[in-house]
C-alpha cells in the first residue's frame, strides 16, 4: 500500500487518485487553492496567505484532512505525498 | 435402409465451421456450429482494431449450441451459457470485451462516437439513456460512424480511432431515432437488427467534446460541465478505469483528452431532437 496520490489539474479543479484504495477526489477551485498552500503552514499563515478567514479555511482543511489528501501534523498541514499525472 | 442408419446422418448439429478472421491487428479464431459462426463473423468482421498488442483469442461454441468459451494463449478468458435468443449480442460482447479487457496503450469507454467535420464526438450514457439512438440521428443527417458501442481513445494522440462493430438495431431504437442511417443489414437475430451504416470512419479523428447522455424532457437541454466532473462521469461507467491494473493510466490518459475536449451534458427524451442540438452546438 502507498499513501502516494495522483493528481491532474482540469480548468481550476484538481482530481486526485488514490490507486491503492481505487478512489477519485475533485477538489473544487476553493479546495485547490487550500491543498496547494499546505506545505508545512498553519491554518493562522492559511488565513493571511489566502486573505480569508479562518471560518471560513478551517472547515475545508478539516474536509481535506478526512480524505487524507492533507495531514495535520504539530499544528501544521501537509499535502499527502502525490505526484502529478 | 433402416431407420437407425438414417438417424446417423448429418444433422445441424454436426456442420462445424472454422474460420480465422483477422480484425485489423487482431485475430480471432471461430469455431463452432456453421449458422453460428457465419452470423458472428458477419457482425465482427468490419471491425478493424489498431496495432496495440493483442493477443488472438478463440472462441469455441459446442456443436449443440449450449456453450461457449473465449481462450487465449491457451486460458480460458470467459466460458458462458449461449442464450436461445440474443445469442449473437452476447457473444459479440464476450469478443468485445476481450479486446478491451487486453488493451495496454489505449483506452476505452462504453460510449457511442461520431465525428462531425471530422472531429471525434463521445456519446457517454447509462443504458437506455439513447446513445444507439442518437448516434443513428446523427448519422443519418451526416454524421460519420465510429461505433455505438465501444469508444477507442488514445490518450498520447488525442484521437478517437473507429470501433465499427454495426449498430445493434432494437425494436425501441428505430423508433427513438426516427429514420435509421443509409447501410447495410449484415445480420439479423430475433427483433435486432445489426447494422453497418454507409458513413464509416477509416481513420482515427481528433477528440473534440464528450458528451453525458441522460433521459430528461422531449425539448433537449445541452448544458456544459466541468471538466472535472465528466472525468468522475467517465470513472462511473464501463471503461478502462473498471481494470485494476490500468487505473492510473485510465486517469492519466482520460485527464489528458478532456483538458482539450468540449464536456456537456444533452437531457432529452428524444435522441433525434438531441443529435439535431449536439449539430448546432457543433457549428456554433
Amino acid at each position: 500500500m502507498t499513501d502516494d496520490f495522483l493528481a491532474i489539474a482540469l480548468d481550476e479543479d484538481t482530481v486526485l487518485l488514490h490507486p491503492d484504495r481505487t478512489q477519485l477526489i475533485v477538489l473544487d477551485p476553493w479546495a485547490t487553492r487550500i491543498w496547494q498552500q499546505c506545505d508545512g503552514c498553519t491554518t493562522e499563515d492559511l488565513a493571511i496567505r489566502l486573505q480569508a478567514p479562518i471560518e471560513r479555511i478551517d472547515p475545508t482543511l478539516q474536509t481535506l484532512a478526512r480524505t487524507g489528501v492533507v495531514h495535520y501534523v504539530k499544528d501544521r498541514w501537509m499535502r499527502a505525498l502525490m505526484r502529478w499525472a | 435402409m433402416d431407420a437407425g442408419s438414417d438417424a446417423m446422418g448429418l444433422t445441424r448439429e454436426s456442420i462445424l465451421r472454422v474460420a480465422d478472421l483477422r480484425l485489423g491487428h487482431w485475430t480471432v479464431r471461430l469455431s463452432g456450429p456453421d449458422a453460428m459462426v457465419r452470423s458472428l463473423r458477419q457482425v465482427l468482421q468490419p471491425l478493424s482494431l489498431p496495432d496495440d498488442g493483442l493477443p488472438p483469442l478463440t472462441v469455441t461454441i459446442t456443436p449443440d449450441e449450449h456453450f461457449a468459451t473465449g481462450t487465449v494463449q491457451g486460458g480460458v478468458q470467459w466460458s458462458v451459457e449461449v442464450p436461445r435468443q440474443g445469442w449473437l449480442s452476447v457473444l459479440a460482447g464476450q469478443v468485445v470485451a476481450t479486446a478491451t479487457g487486453m488493451l495496454q496503450r489505449l483506452l476505452f469507454i462504453h460510449a457511442g462516437a461520431v465525428a462531425l467535420g471530422g472531429r471525434g464526438w463521445i456519446l457517454v450514457g447509462e443504458s437506455g439513456a439513447g446513445k444507439t439512438s442518437t448516434v443513428a440521428a446523427i448519422v443519418r443527417s451526416g454524421g460519420v460512424y465510429l461505433s455505438d458501442e465501444v469508444a477507442l481513445l488514445d490518450p498520447m494522440t488525442r484521437t478517437l480511432h473507429p470501433f465499427t462493430l454495426p449498430m445493434s438495431v432494437k425494436p425501441w431504437t428505430k423508433k427513438a431515432a426516427g429514420q435509421l442511417p443509409r447501410g447495410t443489414e449484415v445480420a439479423r437475430e430475433g427483433d435486432v437488427q445489426f447494422l453497418l451504416p454507409a458513413h464509416l470512419a477509416a481513420t482515427a479523428v481528433p477528440v473534440e467534446a464528450f458528451i453525458l447522455l441522460r433521459r430528461g424532457p422531449i425539448r433537449p437541454r445541452v448544458t456544459s460541465i466541468s471538466r472535472a466532473e465528466m472525468l468522475l462521469n467517465l470513472a462511473n461507467h464501463v471503461s478502462s478505469f473498471r481494470y485494476r491494473h490500468r487505473c492510473e493510466d485510465a486517469f492519466a490518459g482520460f485527464g489528458r483528452l478532456l483538458q482539450t475536449a468540449q464536456c456537456h451534458t444533452a437531457e432529452s427524451s428524444s435522441p433525434a431532437a438531441t443529435a439535431d442540438e449536439l449539430r448546432s452546438i457543433r457549428k456554433l
